[in-house]
Formats: C-alpha cells, structure tokens, sequence
C-alpha cells in the first residue's frame, strides 16, 4: 500500500529530500519549539518481518491554519516516512516510502472534529481541536516497511517528517501557503538508524 | 527592406509571448473562479507569468540603459526616442492604471455583496434548528444508554456479549460495547458483522467519563449520515478504581439526517467562503495586478519598440548630416519607408549627391588654380627680375629668388615685416625704400623709378615698376613692384655711348691736327728764311705754339681714345691713406693759396683698388676742388678717410669738402655726368672719369652741399676682403 506513494514522488524530490536530511542532521536532534510540528519520539520495532513504528509528532497548528480549520476549511496533514540505503560517496538512495495522509475538518453541525486517514478512510471524530490533533499525533504500531526490502550489510535509516498539504488547501489559501511559511506548516526531517 | 524584417524578426516572437501570457493569464483568472478546471495549474501559471513579467521588466531594463546610455552620449535620437518612450508609457499608463483602481474597487465590493448579515444568520437558525430537532434523539439515546448502564451496574466485571446483545435488542442502538479498565474491550455488541473492533472514544471523552459524568453527542458518520454516541459509566459492584463505561452509538433516522446533512454542507460552505473571501480577494487582485504589470511592461515594451522604429530613419537623417557635416558627400542612407521619412531620407540622399557632385567640381577648380599658382609661382621664381609684393600697409607678402638676390636679403624669412621695418637694417634696402617710398604713398595706379641703391656688390641702379593690386584682390591694395638690376645695361650704354664720342672726337679732331701741325712746320720752312730776324722770330714762336698745342691736343685725344678703350685694371692691395696723404702733397703749394689739409683715418681697411686710377680720382678730386674755390678768400679743401661699417662690410670713405659756394642746385643731379661743369676751362670729364673710376671699383659716390656751406663729393670704395667687388664690372669692360 504504501510503496505506491514513491511512485508519486519525482524523482528530484528525493534529491532535494536528501539535502534537506542532509542540512537537517545539522540541526538539533530534539525538536524545537519554535517549529509549528515536531517529532518528538520514534520507536521501531521488527515484529513479523515487517517493521512497525510508534511516534509522537506534535502538531501545533499557526493561527492562521486554525482559523481556516474552524471556519470549515479542510486541510490535509501528511506524515512522510522514507526509507533510505546510505551510499557513501553519492546521495542516500530512497528504498521505499510511506506517506500517511489525515484530513481534519470541523464538522459545524455536530460541532465535532473529524479526522479520516485517506490511506484507509477510517474516521474517526472528536470533540476539540486538541483532541483530534493529540490523537494525529500518535502513531501507534503503523506497519511502515517490510524487512525484505532490506538487503544484508546497507547501512538503512529511516526519516520522517510531518507537514501541511499546501496543494489541498482551497485555491486562495493555496497561494499564501507557497508565499508564506506560516500557511506551509512543517517539521524537520528526523532521521533514525534502523535497529 | 533589411531593417523592416529584423524588425518583424523582433515583433514576431515578443506577440507570441505576449498572446501566450495573455492565454496563461485567461486560464489563471478561470482558475481563480473555478478552482476544479484549471486549480492544479494555477500555481505553476503563477510562476510562468512572474517570471514572464520578470523576463520583460530585464529587457525593459536593457533598454531602458541602452536608451539612457545613449542620451548620456548624446547620440542623435536618443532624446526623440526617450521622449517618445514617455508618451507612449503615460498614454498606456493612465487609462490603465485608472481602470485597474476601479476594477480592484468593484472586485472588492462585489465579493462583499456576495455575502449578507441575513444571510449568515439564517444559516446560523437552520443549524440551530437542526441541532434542537436533533436533541430529542439525543436525550433518548442517552435515556436507552442509561438504562442498560443501569442493568449492568453492580453486576459482575465480566459480561458475557449474549448478555450484551439481548440488552442492545432492548433499544434501538446499533452497537454497545463495554469498556474495561485500561481501555479493554470487555463486551461488544454490534449490527455491524463487519466491522471488526469498534471505535472507542476519544481521550477526552473518556477522561470526562472517568470523572463520573455522562457524554452525548451527534457525531458525522462515515459517508454521509450522522449517528449518536453516548458514553455512561458502568460502576461495578467492586470498587471506584475499577471503572467501566458503556458506550453505544445509535442511528439516527434517514430523513432527519438527510436534512440535517444538507443544512450542515450548505452552512459548512457558506462558513467556508465567508472565510475565503479575503484571500479571494487578495487571489483576484493578484490576477488583476498581474494582467495590469503585464499590461503595462508589455506597453513599455512596446514604446520602446516604437520609439526606435520612429527614431531610427531621424537618427539615420542626423548621423548622415553629421558626415556631411564632416565633408563626407558619399553617405548615402538606406530608404526604408513609403510616408515622410522616407521622403526625406530620399531628399537628404539626393542633396548630399549634388553636394558630392559642387565639392568635386570645386575641388577641380581649386586644383586647376593651384596647377596655375605654381605655374606663376615657377614662371616668377625663374625670372630675373625681382618681383614683391607688399600688402596696403606696406608689409612684405611674397617676393621671388631674383628679388631676394637683387635686394640681398633672405626676403622670404621676413614675410610679413613691414617694408620700414626691414629698411631699418639694411642699407640697401633703406636705398630702395627710399627710392620707392614717396611712390608707394602717393596712391598711383602706375608708376616706374629707377633707384639707386649700395650693395655688397657696390653701387646698383635699379628700375623699378610699380602697380596697386585692385582693392577686391588678395591683398586688399597692396603694391607689385617688378625690378631689374640695370646697373650693367645702364654702364654698358654709358661706355658705348662715350666709347662712340670719344672714338669720334678722336677721329674728328685727329685728323685735321696733323695737317695743321705739317702746314705751321711747312709755313716756318717756307716762310722764315725770307722775314727778318724780327718777323722770324714771332713766326718761329708762332709756328712753335702751334705745333705745340697741337701735340698738346693730340694728348688731349690720346686722353679720350684711352677714356674710350678702358685699358685693363691692375687691382692690388691699396692704402687709400698713403695715396691721399701722396697726392694732397703735391697740392699743398699752389697759386691759389688754398689750404689743401688731409684728416686721415688711421684703422681705414685696405682696399682692392687699380692705385694709378686712384692717383687720377685724386688729382682729379682736388683739382676739381681747387677750381671750385676759384675766387674764394680763404679757400679750405679738407681731405677726409673714414671707416663705415654697414651690413654689407666694411668701406673706405673719402670725403671732399670745400669751403666754395657749393655746387648750383641745378647741375647737383648730374654733375658726375660728361660735360657738365660750372667752370670756365676744363674738359668737363674730370667728375665724369672720377665717377668711372668709382664705379670701376664697385664704389657709389655722390655729392652735395651740406648744410655749412661749401659743397662735399663722398666717395665709398669696398674693403679689400669683397672677393668679387669688382668682377662683374670688370665683365663689362670692354677689351
């Protein structure tokens, strides 16, 4: 399910994902606070040959982007999990990707937030803005690569980011989230070896 | 035609990227409206148009320098072109900024109206009247809930889910599920076979729940409908650490969902517009300013483009009346236009060809006359007669090789010196100016002297003709004087014409005297024997008078035959003093009781001279001046010799001054000349031979009476060093 999404992703997206890593492992590991999402703690596990994860990310939503979501605007939050074969002399080569997709919207009517994984459709809804982005925030036991993508002796990570779909929000806003770093929420990348 | 198709070369492609932005710019206004078609493109439409706008903004820039660049250059046209660029920029500016404002004003007001307080507030009702239509299924969900919590309560931690489903059959919920500690699913009863574990409430629900309190609520359902959930505690009979809740989700009927759906989707979207309008705005406005930056550049652009197409024949016209300006006529411009301009580049190209076609012309003439300049100039170098010619002031403009060495002076170092100026050092030339000066001034069309002048060579005799040049020539009435040395002709004439007299004098006279002679000795032979003592002596006196002033007069011939024939000169080294000092001594006794007295300059130079012809000039010169003071008491003849340095050389001079009573003024012109003389006796050539004798040796003399009293014969000989002082005239002698 999820290796379809590197399909997607051109190909200079990928080059330009490893400059970001690469300008990202200079920046402090632990999230700062000042970032509007962050990704606080990541566990992998290999259960089954297939490797499952645990994160927190905290999502901290601009003014701006909380003010569109309670007027009814939907936004779509994206959770972005390569993973990466180290190469020594040349970029990291992305072996596989997962890219976990929510959209919130505020329900007017029965004054609920909803949240629905577009990978699954599962809905899920909840009474506060916090709420509904507290439970984005945790992953729990996501099933994100196979063990046989892996092949003996690669020197693998993993990386992850999380961020606002700008290409989702309606026309208007679209503009301001390429103009505005405000309107284009997201964390740095977090890159982990693999256990 | 070249210049018209690099000019379509060059509208070609800037229509074509103007007509494409135009397409982007309809496809970006579209998608701003409708964001289904063209939404995915806008972004990059966005880009494409910016850097477009930027693309053009560069190529203004470079015209915009190219064009002040050339103003600060001051190239021909450049004003035109930047003066026309600002027209057309105003003209394109103004209306387009005008509707430009009165568009983002209307835009603005026309989102606005979109949207009214009525409105919004009626959707705020509907919702409302949703939710309380609602709010009886919610109560009853909770009720139902309630009861079977109620059921469950006290009872045992454990249900089984037969027990769970029979209650469930007790109301109308579609699912119950209860929940253990630590979110354990202890029992769950569901209509739904296929869902495999059932959603539990979020954190915050549960935590309300854990505090003891109940939590209903209308919830969207996966798809479209809406359910109810209702969340109670179930205390068991343990303990309050142990706490279960009972969580059950019922339908909610069709209809009302439907409706209340509809409601919501209709409110959600006008919430989500009255919040879009903003940013719609600021989308339309970007849209509208971008159309307006296109817009504008694009008229900038094109001004430019313009501007130059306009100015280009102008600055073609004012570059080609530079070159003519510069003498270049050949300039010939291309004619690329049918209206005015090309009209007048075809004037200009036909003046310039009449210009080019008058230069030559007048440059065959300049080149003719200079052809006949030098002709002149060849023609008056090679004369030999001098020729200058002096501006109405007198100053000196061209002279010839003959004038320079007549005149003896480098004349063509002293152009433009006045003709007083250069007489000032020179003697010779203060001779002629003398002579030709009275003439200049008298403003005679014509006039011809002959002058007089002393030169290295001696004494010349120049004849002189004289023309004024008309007032329009190139020296605005000035003179032209031709000379001619014709101190050569001048003697040659005067040894002939006296060489002829004295030949025939001597003929004439000598003939009869030997008659004369044979018949006195004839008449004493015959005569004598038959006269007494008495008679034969006076004829014997007689005779003997006769025979002698016959032979004196056969002397007398003798003398003029040698005056004619010019015996050769034996030129040496002569001290004039010694001669004088000689010769006065031989006066300094004489029957007239004249003080005969010599003043002798002692650092007089030797001078190269024949000394028996100077013995002769002497005596000649003192018997001259004892004549002269014939009857004067107290006769003086003073002697003098003196050194005169000129420019030239140096010269010996001798000055003769008696006290007499001068010389008359009418005979003071010629006195020198044969035959003139004031006294009773003489031959009337002692002044004449003395005059000979100077000019045989190169000398000027001449006489006057001084102020004083008394008359003074002046006599200038060369010094010795003058290598050639004598030869022309010795050329002239005759053998």
């Amino acid at each position: 399910m999820s290796h379809a999404n590197t399909a997607r992703l051109p190909a200079w997206s990928a080059i330009l994902a490893a400059l970001v890593l690469c300008l990202g492992l200079s920046a402090p590991a632990q999230g700062d606070d000042r970032e509007p999402f962050a990704i606080e703690d990541v566990t992998v596990d290999l259960e089954d040959g297939v490797y499952r994860l645990d994160a927190r990310i905290r999502y901290r939503l601009p003014d701006g982007v909380r003010e569109a979501v309670t007027n009814g605007v939907p936004i779509v939050l994206e959770v972005d999990i390569d993973l990466l074969r180290r190469r020594g002399w040349w970029w990291d080569e992305q072996v596989a990707g997962l890219l976990q997709r929510y959209r919130l919207r505020y329900h007017a009517l029965t004054r609920q937030y909803t949240v629905t994984n577009l990978n699954t459709e599962a809905q899920r809804t909840f009474p506060t803005l916090g709420s509904a982005l507290q439970a984005l925030g945790r992953l729990q036991g996501l099933p994100a690569f196979d063990a046989s993508l892996l092949r003996e002796g690669g020197d693998y990570r993993l990386r992850m980011q999380a961020r606002l779909n700008v290409d989702e929000l309606p026309l208007p806003l679209r503009v301001r989230g390429y103009l505005f770093s405000d309107w284009r929420p997201e964390s740095p990348w977090r890159t982990w070896p693999l256990p | 035609m070249a210049p018209a198709l690099n000019a379509v070369s060059r509208l070609v492609p800037m229509a074509g990227l103007f007509l494409l932005l135009l397409a982007s710019l309809y496809i970006m206004s579209d998608a701003t409206q409708n964001s289904e078609r063209f939404g995915e493109l806008y972004i990059w439409l966005l880009l494409v148009n910016s850097l477009a706008l930027v693309f053009l903004a560069v190529l203004i820039g470079v015209n915009l320098f190219q064009a002040v660049r050339q103003r600060l250059k001051e190239m021909p046209g450049s004003r035109l072109t930047i003066r026309l660029v600002v027209i057309f920029v105003l003209l394109a500016l103004v209306p387009v900024s005008v509707v430009y404002y009165f568009s983002v004003k209307f835009l603005d007001r026309g989102i606005d109206s979109w949207f009214d307080v009525q409105v919004e507030a009626a959707f705020e009702d509907a919702i409302e009247l949703s939710r309380r239509s609602l709010d009886f299924r919610l109560r009853q969900a909770l009720s139902q809930t309630r009861r079977v919590a109620d059921r469950l309560a006290g009872g045992p931690e454990q249900v089984p889910a037969l027990v769970l489903n029979d209650l469930r059959a007790s109301t109308d919920a579609v699912a119950l599920t209860l929940v253990g500690a630590n979110n354990r699913i202890i029992a769950s009863s569901s209509e739904e076979t296929t869902r495999m574990l059932p959603s539990l409430p979020p954190e915050a629900v549960r935590l309300r729940i854990q505090s003891g309190k109940e939590y209903v609520a209308l919830e969207p359902r996966r798809g479209e409908g809406l359910q109810v959930r209702a969340v109670v505690p179930v205390p068991t009979a343990g303990g309050a650490g142990d706490r279960r809740y009972l969580q059950a989700r019922f339908p909610v009927a069709d209809r009302l969902s439907d409706l209340a759906n509809r409601v919501q989707k209709g409110f959600s979207r006008y919430k989500e517009l009255v919040y879009l309008r903003t940013p719609l705005k600021q989308s339309f406005t970007l849209t509208l300013s971008l159309v307006l930056l296109l817009s504008v550049l694009s008229a900038v652009w094109a001004a430019f483009f313009a501007a130059r197409r306009l100015v280009s024949p102008i600055r073609e016209l004012a570059e080609g009346t530079k070159a003519v300006a510069a003498g270049e006529y050949h300039k010939k411009l291309p004619v690329g236009h049918r209206d005015e301009l090309g009209f007048l580049v075809r004037s200009f190209n036909e003046m310039t060809a009449k210009l080019a076609a008058a230069r030559d012309e007048a440059d065959r003439n300049r080149r003719q006359l200079e052809r006949q300049r030098a002709y002149l100039q060849t023609v008056l170098q090679h004369l030999s007669s001098g020729v200058i010619s002096l501006d109405a002031d007198l100053s000196l403009r061209t002279s010839n090789v003959a004038a320079e060495e007549i005149l003896e002076t480098d004349l063509s170092q002293q152009v433009g010196r006045s003709l007083s100026d250069l007489s000032a050092g020179a003697e010779l030339l203060q001779h002629f100016y003398q002579g030709i000066g009275p003439l200049l001034e008298a403003e005679r069309r014509e006039w011809q002297e002959q002058v007089v002048v002393f030169g290295h060579s001696g004494r010349k005799v120049l004849m002189c003709h004289g023309a004024r040049l008309p007032q329009d020539s190139a020296l605005q009435g000035g003179h032209v004087i031709v000379f001619d040395d014709i101190t050569a002709l001048i003697q040659a004439q005067r040894d002939a014409a006296w060489g002829e007299v004295a030949r025939r004098l001597a003929h004439e006279i000598k003939n009869p005297l030997t008659p004369i002679q044979l018949s006195a000795e004839r008449l004493r032979q015959k005569v004598m024997p038959r006269l007494s003592d008495q008679d034969a002596q006076v004829l014997q006196r007689s005779t003997h008078t006769i025979v002698q002033q016959v032979e004196a007069m056969k002397a007398m011939v003798n003398a003029f035959s040698q005056y004619a024939r010019g015996p050769a000169m034996a030129n040496e080294p002569v001290a004039l003093n010694q001669l004088v000092g000689e010769v006065a001594e031989l006066y300094r006794s004489n029957q007239q009781q004249v003080q005969v007295q010599s003043h002798l300059d002692e650092t007089l130079p030797p001078i190269e001279a024949d000394p028996a012809r100077i013995r002769q000039l002497l005596h000649n010169l003192i018997t001259n001046g004892l004549e002269a003071l014939q009857g004067t008491e107290g006769g003086r003849l003073d002697l003098t010799t003196r050194r005169v340095t000129t420019r030239q050389g140096q010269r010996a001079e001798l000055e003769v001054r008696d006290n007499g009573p001068g010389v008359p003024q009418a005979m003071l012109a010629n006195l020198f000349e044969p035959y003139v003389t004031g006294k009773a006796k003489g031959t009337g050539l002692g002044l004449a031979i003395v005059k000979k004798i100077v000019e045989e040796h190169g000398g000027i003399v001449w006489a006057e009476n001084p102020a004083a009293g008394g008359a003074r014969i002046v006599i200038q000989l060369p010094a010795e060093h003058r290598p050639t002082a004598s030869k022309p005239r010795q050329q002239q002698e005759r053998p």
